[in-house]
């Protein structure tokens, strides 16, 4: 009897021990668009974009995503609480600081700007008391604005459910 | 599975255990009677605590020398306030089964260091205030904490329960108790999208197990039927 009772305690104080309150689910974060750029006359092929500059339009700071840089895939975050999101992909962005490095009014920033816009449907999935919800953007889809000078000349999306960033989402051909 | 055989092995060998007791103390006198009773706890913690409500009226009736059957039951609300969830779980639930007293009593006396075994049944739903999208990516400046409420109604939980614990007399008829129980779901279904983080009579649940602990605090009256 004695012995059971010991038992029952010690398994009583091991399993009051909790968990700490803290998010270690891995992928429990919302995840990012992942966009991989390809050249548009061999679309097997992944083409880096010269000196690509990322801003969100109507993004309350008004700052560009990251510097910018030549890359060939970009992971963007898209909006939780609104269904579209569009970006301003600038390529070969230069900026003229006009002969004064130390002032910047005068900088000129030269680059071709298109548009891209997202639409896509929210979905919140539970993930744990720790980490609460997560953003499941689904039927996602994207539209380019055309101009003159259009450098974006096609897009194709790969998986339109964006759950992880694994793989790209969407291919943009150049 | 294994968990049952544990509590069922347990169960047989506190039976066979009693067995033994029986004849060698035959010759005293017995009280049997209903102690009904209120866990305490419960009520000093509706009192002290902000969003905290619960009631519970326990009962045992002594059957054999050793043996009672015992039950609970009450209701329970409680709100939890985590970083990216507040949510209040209310509902009812009640638990019987059957317990064995350990102690070797004086005459007239039912004082009770008991182990004992439950069946519980709870059902409740959970109003999810506030929860949180977790994004750590700040770019879009976005508040993430979500304040529409979502409900999650007709929940049931089943489980089974192992209990320890005493139970003094402090005077005439009165006693005071205090008990620990240990649990294990049989049943436990989850919400659409959401989790039983706390269930009313079991408690707290852990993320990925079955176990879940409680701890009572009683006080109870005794009502004597007869004497053997």
């Amino acid at each position: 009897m004695k012995k059971t009772i010991t038992i029952l305690v010690f398994l009583l104080l091991t399993i009051s021990c909790e968990k700490d309150d803290i998010c270690t689910t891995p992928n429990a974060d919302t995840s990012h668009l992942v966009i991989r750029f390809y050249d548009q006359l061999d679309q097997e092929t992944p083409k880096t974009v010269n000196n690509l500059l990322i801003v969100g339009v109507d993004n309350p700071l008004d700052v560009s995503y990251v510097a910018e840089s030549t890359r060939d895939s970009i992971a963007i975050p898209l909006r939780i609480l609104e269904e579209n999101t569009s970006y301003k992909l600038i390529k070969d962005y230069v900026v003229d600081d006009n002969g004064t490095p130390d002032d910047i009014i005068d900088d000129t920033a030269t680059g071709n700007e298109d548009i891209i816009i997202l639409n896509y449907e929210n979905e919140e999935l539970f993930i744990s008391k720790a980490c609460g919800f997560k953003n499941i953007f689904n039927d996602v889809n994207i539209a380019f604005t055309v101009d003159a000078d259009n450098w974006i000349l096609n897009t194709t999306v790969i998986n339109n459910k964006i759950e992880n960033e694994n793989n790209a989402h969407i291919h943009i051909f150049h | 599975m294994r968990t049952y055989i544990f509590f069922i092995s347990l169960f047989i060998s506190l039976v066979t255990y009693a067995q033994e007791e029986e004849i060698k103390d035959s010759t005293k006198t017995h009280k049997f009677g209903l102690r009904i009773g209120t866990d305490i706890s419960k009520l000093v913690k509706t009192v002290v605590i902000k969003d905290y409500t619960a009631f519970e009226i326990n009962a045992d009736y002594t059957f054999l020398k050793k043996y009672s059957f015992a039950g609970e039951f009450g209701n329970e609300k409680r709100t939890i306030d985590e970083t990216q969830v507040n949510f209040t779980t209310e509902g009812s639930y009640f638990k019987v089964g059957i317990d064995y007293n350990a102690y070797e009593n004086w005459l007239d006396m039912e004082n009770a260091i008991f182990v004992g075994l439950r069946y519980g049944l709870s059902t409740y739903k959970h109003t999810l205030n506030s929860h949180g999208i977790l994004n750590t990516d700040p770019y879009w400046e976005e508040n993430n904490l979500i304040s529409t409420p979502i409900t999650y109604d007709n929940l049931t939980t089943h489980w089974l329960e192992l209990i320890i614990g005493i139970k003094a007399e402090i005077f005439n008829n009165c006693y005071l108790g205090i008990n620990a129980q240990l649990k294990n779901f049989v049943g436990n279904k989850q919400p659409n999208n959401f989790a039983n983080l706390y269930i009313p009579g079991f408690g707290k649940t852990v993320e990925d197990s079955k176990w879940g602990i409680g701890f009572g605090y009683t006080i109870s009256y005794f009502i004597p039927f007869y004497k053997k």
